[in-house]
């Protein structure tokens, strides 16, 4: 059995990639969902997933100065690349924030007052909800978003699917089109794109298809409020064409989607309009699994 | 000879794993005596799996892996290091050697 | 005074806030400067007309190996917390894409092999809109993991003699979000009034707290029916500095890339908002 992993992204944040996310997990007969947005996770807001599974992510590592060592060279600010290090009242110390654990102070320090240390990151869970399993995970207030922690929750994901039998994996992207984005979309067999039709939403939406061209991966975009700027969306759809990305849908500004949302509700529960698109993007979309 | 096979679980009846740099485990076999270690690779998932994967295999003095497909930088690292590497997929570590040694199987 | 516009979810209207809030403190004749440390999808240059002046890019050091001098003894891969470098007997390989850029490898190659060269991961523009806003925007090349580096590069720009210096943070509340707002005096955090934006502004606040730094909220598209941030905020006694009201209007003057205040009733509201974070600064 193949599993067909699908992904939503959309470069910006806020275009509606979670909301597509849950009225999918619940149009599809039988799916396991991957929430990779880890810094701002939402979908677990509508999906409501009781918790099966915890795991302690420990991602980056960070130097820690032991102060009764240093002897206040300075050594370690100097090599510092990232600015983690700094002199600050009477002492030098290390901001973990900016830290990227490559280890430079502590092979440059002479009194062999730094090292590394492995740091509990977040946590990854799979979790039951009403259509089947999910992973998902949250990271640490101000941890660094290397996407490894997203690789764990896409492992998790599809080790759940080939040992529980689901042939489809669909996958809620991390926003932006750094690390977590790009983890988001590795390894699958389809990435929708979400687009606005805003003058920033062209804009951002280029910069999105340039990251998944790069993977080689079949893309389609969904336009989503596409009424609330005609013309925007007629240049997405031209800019579409022009780079041969099929465009799934358009999904109007409806009031019930906002309803749905302020209720933590999935938008095909409702009769409305956006509903209706968003059932047809999806066969569309059932057609490719 | 060795070579190194990526698996599921760390015994010849594991199957061969759907990913490479980020499989469970690793079993380097030694053609000539039949014996083999096993790496336990579950912590990966880290950045660098790939480079990671193949220098173990290089570590090791492997001389060919057993395997599903490998992601780009992992391709990258093996074509680089002469590695020869194989397709697995559907196979269980002992029918992959077995076919190994007869020519049977794939060079990716 | 250094204010920094941030929100966990994306797409609650930092940009908003943050170009309108710049115009307005311009239009009542504040010397502003407006930062876009959105450098992954940098939008902000979209509401202004920029003439842009200067240029740098923004880069780090790569690895070079002299293949006459490597001995191949693998110091360097074993010393790369990155794995951005394989080595065997026969070949030594660097793995541009997973490298951090952080010396370690030339640092420990016994035989002085290592040397570097500069890739650029970005771009910095700075410049002046045709209000007389001072401008900057940080712009991270495809394909890059990591936007830290340009948002620090671009934080390098502040203007001293600003009086007011306006940062358009990446959302969510990881790195960037913590290296944008490091060293600023106030973060002004943008919410909508759902339950995403509920979940994601607990976020943001909890970050925020790791840090020291006053904080006041804006609820964007508001409309009165839902109440939970609100009681939210009053339960922890977090200010609520101001509502911008669920307009359709306002939403087709974003799409078309106008500030909606320009409207002299909007200019006030921004100006209303900044006094209000201006008694919170002095406390």
């Amino acid at each position: 059995m193949l599993v067909f992993q699908m992904a939503i992204v959309s470069g910006k944040g806020g275009t509606g990639k979670t909301t597509l996310s849950a009225s999918f997990s619940y149009l599809a007969k039988n799916r396991v969902m991957a929430d990779c947005d880890v810094d701002a996770p939402n979908l677990h807001i509508i999906l409501k997933p009781q918790i099966i599974e915890k795991h302690e992510y420990f991602g980056s590592k960070k130097a820690i100065l032991d102060q009764e060592r240093c002897v206040m060279c300075g050594v370690c600010e100097q090599v510092c690349r990232f600015d983690a290090i700094k002199f600050g009242g009477d002492r030098y110390f290390v901001m973990e924030y900016a830290c990227e654990g490559c280890g430079a102070c502590v092979i440059a320090c002479p009194a062999k007052a730094l090292q590394l240390v492995q740091t509990l990151s977040g946590e990854y869970y799979l979790s039951k909800t009403d259509n089947g399993p999910m992973v998902h995970a949250l990271l640490k207030p101000s941890e660094e978003t290397s996407g490894d922690l997203i690789a764990e929750v896409r492992k998790l994901a599809l080790k759940v699917a080939y040992d529980s039998q689901i042939p489809l994996v669909i996958i809620d992207g991390a926003p932006g089109i750094g690390c977590p984005a790009t983890s988001s979309i590795t390894s699958t067999n389809y990435v929708i794109l979400v687009a606005e039709p805003t003058m920033s939403g062209l804009h951002d939406l280029r910069r999105i298809v340039e990251t998944v061209r790069h993977f080689r991966i079949k893309m389609g975009v969904v336009v989503n409020k596409y009424d609330i700027n005609p013309s925007k969306t007629n240049e997405i759809e031209e800019y579409c064409k022009t780079e041969e990305i099929e465009v799934l849908g358009k999904i109007p500004y409806d009031e019930c989607v906002k309803e749905a949302t302020e209720n933590a509700k999935p938008v095909i529960f409702y009769d409305c309009p956006a509903a209706k698109e968003i059932k047809r993007v999806w066969e569309n979309l059932s057609s490719k699994i | 000879m060795k070579i190194m096979l990526a698996t599921d679980n760390p015994s010849l009846e594991g199957k061969i794993s759907d990913r490479f740099a980020r499989t469970s485990y690793f079993l380097i076999y030694d053609l000539e005596n039949g014996n083999f270690q096993v790496i336990d690779n579950s912590s990966i998932g880290t950045h660098g799996a790939g480079p990671k994967a193949v220098q173990l295999a290089i570590d090791n003095n492997v001389s060919a892996i057993i395997s599903a497909i490998p992601g780009e930088t992992a391709m990258e690292a093996i074509k680089e290091s002469k590695i020869k590497v194989y397709d697995g997929r559907g196979l269980n570590a002992k029918e992959a050697i077995e076919k190994f040694k007869s020519g049977e199987i794939k060079e990716i | 005074m250094k204010i920094a516009v941030l929100s966990g979810k994306g797409g609650t209207g930092k940009t908003t806030v943050a170009t309108n809030l710049a115009y307005s403190l311009n239009k009542a004749d504040k010397m502003v400067q407006l930062l876009d440390a959105d450098v992954e999808e940098p939008n902000a240059h979209i509401f202004f007309n920029v003439n842009y002046e200067d240029e740098e890019n923004v880069q780090i050091l790569l690895p070079v190996i002299d293949r006459n001098k490597c001995t191949h003894c693998g110091i360097c891969a074993r010393s790369c917390e990155f794995s951005a470098i394989t080595v065997s007997s026969k070949y030594i390989m660097v793995f541009d894409s997973l490298c951090h850029g952080c010396g370690v490898c030339s640092m420990v190659c016994p035989v002085k092999a290592i040397s570097e060269r500069p890739k650029d991961i970005g771009t910095i523009k700075l410049g002046k809109t045709e209000e007389g806003i001072i401008f900057g925007e940080g712009i991270m090349n495809i394909g890059e993991p990591s936007p830290v580096r340009i948002i620090r590069q671009l934080k390098k720009h502040i203007a001293p003699a600003a009086d007011v210096v306006i940062l358009d943070s990446p959302p969510g509340t990881s790195c960037p979000v913590i290296e944008t707002i490091h060293d600023t005096d106030f973060a002004l955090l943008v919410t909508e009034p759902t339950p995403f934006g509920l979940h994601d502004l607990k976020l943001a606040i909890e970050t925020t707290r790791q840090f020291n730094i006053l904080i006041g909220v804006v609820i964007n598209r508001y409309d009165g029916s839902y109440k939970e941030i609100e009681a939210y905020l009053d339960r922890e006694q977090i200010p609520l500095l101001m509502t911008i009201p669920y307009d359709p209007q306002i939403a087709r003057d974003y799409s078309k890339g106008f500030l909606f205040s320009k409207s002299q009733n909007y200019t006030d509201k921004f100006l209303d908002l900044f006094k209000r974070i201006e008694v919170i600064a002095k406390c």
